[in-house]
């Protein structure tokens, strides 16, 4: 079989080879022969998306007819009506599996969301007060069998989302209890799902919302919040595991940045430290996480070099007391004149960088 | 199990949880006691759901009097409004922590509420009661009668549990 690489991938290869051939480092058949080990994967095929729209406006259209809330038939009848339409488009798409494969996974689609829109009919039909987060943990929960009958990773995805819209959805209506299985299902079915980078992205941001809503729960101080996504965010980044670790070092980079900025606010630390002493702290914070960003900077990582002039920029827009600012600017440009030498110098030793 | 039978099965159970979040509200309807609340409404809308009449019912404040809890049990905390009918309304009769044995009552979650020296006086009471959705475009008519004077709620209640069956002016 041969080894299947996206087409950017192919166009970079057969780019090289073709650089190599010219410089008669191999021969034209050689370049040919490697060349004839590839093949461009799938990528999008217009059919299907063609018909997914297609399916996804449908959906969307049903969706905003029960918010019209029409009452030229009742409330009855549209939910019989839902029942009838979510039946029939997964026959539908069920039958046509076999002969139109594109067309038929469309249907189940416009299932998924047929069936949403019954959740909010029957919202509608008992006036259910609140902010309603319960719909979109229903809604996760319904879609879910499919995804995992037909290995379905967007259903999968899509799922995964309306969960994360629920934990984030719950916080004055109690604790999004169902975090505490919904969390694991999203890894353990990982591989289920062959692996799938985008749906791993979607269980991470899950996991960190719901961390985030367990520390809501608990009331603990913006600190420790911080202080605990800025520790989750550096171990993303560092441990080695072999579950899509480019992945967790992206999200991991990112965290840990982001947080390391809000940290650098000094009015945070006045939980831990007096009043007098919340900048020095912060400022010494802010000090160590350059260093820290350099240090990862030194080792290629691109996402640190943005939080390096994020920090900086925070802190020119920090102040109207212009020679301190000064100061600021002046050092900052030095950092990056620094850094710039650094690359250069990377460059010269050919230790090529990566994106994080 | 088959393909064609695990398949099923995912259509089924959509249709299965549907079902099931109609069992609860359903029997309110069918089988719980009709009581009257006095009510101000405003007219919102819903991405999902559409335009509904926001309502705030005069049970939803209860002064701190009322309650014979101490405060920490309060704030935060699902609590059971035992209400008595007082004219053509139900207005509140009592709170407690357990399930009353009998009479009306309405399971609603409490939250402090400060007056403007700051102090704790009132509680505003949650009974998820708070929106009575219509067809697009209707919300406007009950605003206004609502902004001239009461309304009036009917709820259906079965065991803590209400279902807002209908707003009309008085």
């Amino acid at each position: 079989m041969k080894r299947q690489i996206s087409k950017a991938n192919f166009s970079f290869v057969s780019s090289e080879l073709e650089h190599y051939n010219s410089n008669g480092l191999i021969t034209e058949e050689q370049k040919n022969g490697i060349l004839e080990i590839y093949e461009i994967k799938g990528g999008l095929n217009f059919i299907r998306v063609v018909v997914t729209i297609g399916a996804l406006l449908v959906g969307l259209g049903i969706l905003s007819f029960i918010a019209s809330n029409w009452d030229g038939i009742s409330h009855l009848v549209k939910l019989l009506i839902i029942f009838g339409v979510f039946g029939g488009v997964n026959m539908a798409g069920f039958m046509l599996s076999e002969n139109y494969p594109k067309t038929g996974r469309s249907l189940v689609y416009m299932g998924a969301l047929v069936y949403g829109a019954g959740i909010f009919l029957i919202g509608q039909m008992y006036n259910f007060g609140g902010d309603f987060p319960t719909a979109f943990l229903l809604w996760s929960l319904g879609i879910m069998p499919m995804a995992f009958q037909l290995k379905d990773k967007y259903l999968m995805l899509f799922a995964n989302i309306l969960f994360g819209v629920y934990l984030n959805g719950s916080y004055n209506l109690g604790f999004p209890y169902a975090g505490w299985a919904g969390v694991p299902i999203v890894y353990l079915t990982f591989s289920y799902f062959e692996k799938s980078k985008l749906l791993l992205f979607f269980a991470n941001l899950t996991t960190l919302s719901f961390i985030l809503q367990i520390t809501l729960r608990y009331e603990v101080k913006g600190l420790y919040v911080a202080v605990i996504f800025f520790l989750i965010g550096l171990l993303m980044y560092g441990i080695k595991h072999n579950l899509g670790p480019d992945i967790f070092r992206v999200q991991g980079n990112i965290l840990f940045g982001v947080t390391g900025i809000i940290l650098t606010i000094p009015e945070i630390w006045d939980v831990l430290v007096s009043a007098q002493t919340t900048r020095l702290v912060s400022v010494v914070f802010a000090f160590a996480l350059i260093a820290l960003l350099f240090a990862l900077i030194r080792k290629g990582s691109l996402i640190s070099l943005i939080f390096v002039c994020i920090t900086i920029f925070r802190y020119y827009t920090d102040t109207f007391a212009f020679l301190p600012k000064s100061l600021f600017f002046i050092v900052g440009g030095l950092l990056l004149l620094g850094f710039g030498y650094y690359f250069e110098r990377m460059m010269k030793t050919s230790k090529g960088g990566t994106l994080a | 199990m088959t393909k064609k039978k695990t398949f099923l099965l995912a259509v089924l159970i959509p249709l299965l949880i549907l079902s099931m979040m109609t069992i609860k509200p359903q029997a309110t309807l069918l089988f719980g006691q009709q009581i009257a609340l006095e009510t101000k409404a405003f007219d919102p809308t819903d991405l999902f759901r559409g335009d509904y009449v926001a309502i705030s019912f005069a049970i939803s404040d209860i002064p701190k009097s009322k309650v014979t809890l101490p405060s920490d049990k309060v704030n935060n905390k699902t609590l059971y409004v035992s209400l008595k009918q007082e004219g053509i309304y139900y207005v509140i009769d009592q709170v407690s922590e357990n399930k009353p044995k009998q009479g009306v009552y309405l399971r609603g979650k409490f939250q402090d509420r400060y007056n403007p020296n700051g102090v704790v006086d009132q509680y505003s009471v949650d009974y998820s009661l708070d929106k009575y959705f219509l067809e697009q475009g209707s919300g406007q008519d009950l605003q206004q009668e609502s902004s001239t004077g009461g309304l009036v709620a009917t709820v259906k209640v079965l065991g803590g549990y209400g279902v807002l069956t209908g707003i009309s002016n008085r």
